[in-house]
């Protein structure tokens, strides 16, 4: 089925209002559990305790029984079933006091999800288990981070996260598979591509932004074997996503003193001098050898298959290969040697001068192939760097007033140009 | 086929309700059990959990001297066994931690929080006591109101074999619920 197909459409979105009114049920019904009556006997409590997981049971077997062959009544039992299965849990939690943080609670009913994943095949629940895993790995490390790194107690246990994802590979390989532009496996891959970016960087126990880099570089490179060159960037979301979270690492280490904190907290200076020779600097303190050798194998594995991509596309055809994309790994690793030789100032003007490069470099290929989207990218980038600039850069309000004034107007001269750019005959208004 | 797939439903809506059937027995019979029930004195106070609602975190002496330092090089989050006793008042103690299981059953399971000199700080794993969500804002404030007075808070907790379970909280002699319906 594809996109332009009308029952496509309608299933589509008979498929979202049935996912949006199974998450507001399953909302209401873990909020009115979560109120706590704790008027009632115990045993009333422990009876109300199952009644969202029998409900959601109910649900999931009126389906088997009556409705399987509806995609829309399998997809939402199953998700139903999932929400019903962690109130249930929460609400047993609650009545024994159980210890436990939230995430432990969300990494239980994660875990115990798993099975109606592939008893009802369902894809979305496979997302919200994605979406779900994502939370663990996040909620496990609030109040153990520093400048959006989680202490090494959290990222240890946060490696669970590669194990609960290696959980779902036979369903996103038997789905996604199949066929990589079909709607379904496109919603699986956005849904995988965000969970594993976000996820990525409270994961990494050494050397994170470095790890982080090359992951998302690599699933750009991914992208663009899997997707092409697809011009609509949501058909497209390794590659999509790969970018974004190449921009998000620029914003945080071209931040004042972000990358200046990063180098001394992963131990690459002591005491402002570089310890790269230092007997410990491959190891790091853990005692976990194999985590840290683990790491380095699958950074030069990333590092390897980047490499491996741009040659591929470069041979193909060196015009077509965003070299902006594919430079943003060397640049970090400048940035860090740099860092560490204590270039602290210089550092930050070079990421800087590179974020601006990387945007305008979108609005000249916007122009150049026709693409309006592109240059829509760009200027984000512009104007989030010079956002994020505004508050931790020590220039006069005159200067930065009048490099916003000027990003604005050529964003309004493009718009108007735009506007005036025939489409397919018709004028766009 | 349909036989085949009715078996497979059938064994995962037993498996699923398999863990909240074990969690309710394993739960009923450490409160049915009185012998090892220890009373802490601790403080309270109302944060929000998004799906178990409001509960009142119970904060406890949960430092212990290690007088030998063997355990001080253990890392932060190592699992680690804390031996309880009673005082002469009655009053539980967190009596000594240890790395490997001890030889009697009052214990708990636990994790360093952090050591310093012959100290280790632990965590403790039964400081949630989840109340009615009108009800946990008032307890605090209660407390903290009484804290200048006399009001004493203690927690009542079940202790065996690496396990813990908070049975109840009290305030000045009566479970926590009792006092804010008569205050």
């Amino acid at each position: 089925m594809q996109f332009t197909d009308k029952i496509f459409y309608k299933k589509l979105n008979l498929i979202t209002i049935a996912l949006l009114a199974v998450l507001s049920i399953s909302g209401g019904v873990i909020a009115l559990f979560a109120h706590n009556w704790d008027d009632f006997p115990r045993v009333v409590r422990i009876i109300l305790s199952f009644v969202p997981v029998l409900l959601g049971i109910a649900v999931f077997v009126y389906m088997e029984l009556k409705k399987y062959p509806s995609v829309v009544w399998r997809e939402a039992s199953s998700v139903f079933f999932m929400f019903m299965l962690g109130s249930s849990l929460a609400m047993i939690g609650q009545v024994y006091n159980m210890g436990g943080s939230f995430a432990d609670l969300m990494f239980n009913w994660m875990v115990l999800s798993i099975p109606i994943i592939y008893v009802a095949n369902s894809s979305l629940a496979a997302i919200t288990y994605l979406i779900g895993i994502a939370v663990w790995v996040f909620a496990n490390s609030l109040g153990r981070m520093f400048f959006f790194i989680p202490s090494f107690e959290a990222i240890e246990q946060n490696n669970w996260y590669w194990i609960l994802l290696l959980a779902i590979a036979p369903h996103l390989y038997f789905n996604v598979k199949k066929q990589l532009s079909d709607p379904k496996s496109l919603v699986l891959t956005w849904a995988l591509a965000i969970s594993v970016m976000t996820a990525a960087g409270f994961t990494f126990r050494h050397h994170t932004i470095m790890g982080v880099t090359l992951l998302a570089a690599s699933m750009y490179a991914l992208g663009r074997l899997y997707h092409g060159n697809n011009t609509q960037w949501w058909k497209r979301p390794l590659s999509s996503i790969g970018i974004y979270g190449m921009l998000y690492l620029l914003l945080i280490i071209s931040s004042k003193g972000a990358l200046r904190e990063y180098v001394r907290w992963e131990g690459y200076v002591s005491y402002d001098r570089p310890s790269f020779m230092d007997d410990d600097f491959m190891r790091g303190d853990s005692g976990h050898d194999w985590i840290y050798y683990l790491s380095y194998v699958v950074m030069l594995g990333m590092a390897y298959w980047i490499v491996v991509s741009f040659l591929r596309e470069y041979k193909a055809n060196p015009k077509h290969v965003n070299y902006f994309n594919y430079a943003v790994v060397p640049m970090v690793l400048l940035a860090i040697i740099l860092e560490v030789m204590g270039t602290d100032t210089i550092t930050r003007i070079l990421l800087n001068l590179f974020l601006l490069a990387w945007g305008g470099f979108y609005i000249y290929q916007s122009v150049k192939m026709q693409l309006p989207w592109l240059a829509l990218f760009g200027f984000l980038v512009l104007t989030i760097t010079l956002l994020v600039r505004y508050f931790d850069m020590e220039m006069s309000f005159y200067l930065k007033g009048l490099i916003y004034v000027g990003i604005g107007s050529a964003a309004l001269y493009f718009n108007k140009v735009y506007s005036e750019m025939k489409i397919e005959g018709k004028d766009a208004e | 086929m349909r036989n085949k797939r009715a078996l497979w439903v059938a064994l995962l809506v037993l498996g699923i309700l398999a863990v909240p059937l074990t969690l309710v027995i394993s739960n009923e019979l450490k409160l049915a059990d009185e012998e090892y029930v220890f009373k802490f004195k601790c403080e309270a106070r109302d944060p929000i959990d998004v799906m178990r609602g409001r509960y009142i975190r119970l904060t406890f002496n949960n430092t212990i001297e290690d007088s030998t330092s063997k355990l001080k090089t253990l890392p932060v989050g190592s699992k680690a066994y804390v031996t309880v006793t009673r005082d002469a008042n009655g009053w539980g103690v967190f009596q000594a931690i240890s790395e490997s299981v001890p030889d009697h059953a009052a214990y708990f399971e636990t994790q360093v929080m952090y050591s310093w000199d012959h100290f280790i700080r632990f965590a403790i794993p039964f400081d949630k006591f989840y109340m009615n969500e009108e009800d946990a804002p008032r307890a605090e404030n209660v407390y903290r109101e009484g804290i200048q007075g006399n009001t004493e808070v203690y927690a009542e907790v079940t202790i065996k074999n690496g396990t813990c379970l908070l049975r109840e909280v009290y305030i000045n002699g009566e479970t926590m619920h009792n006092y804010l319906q008569s205050h």
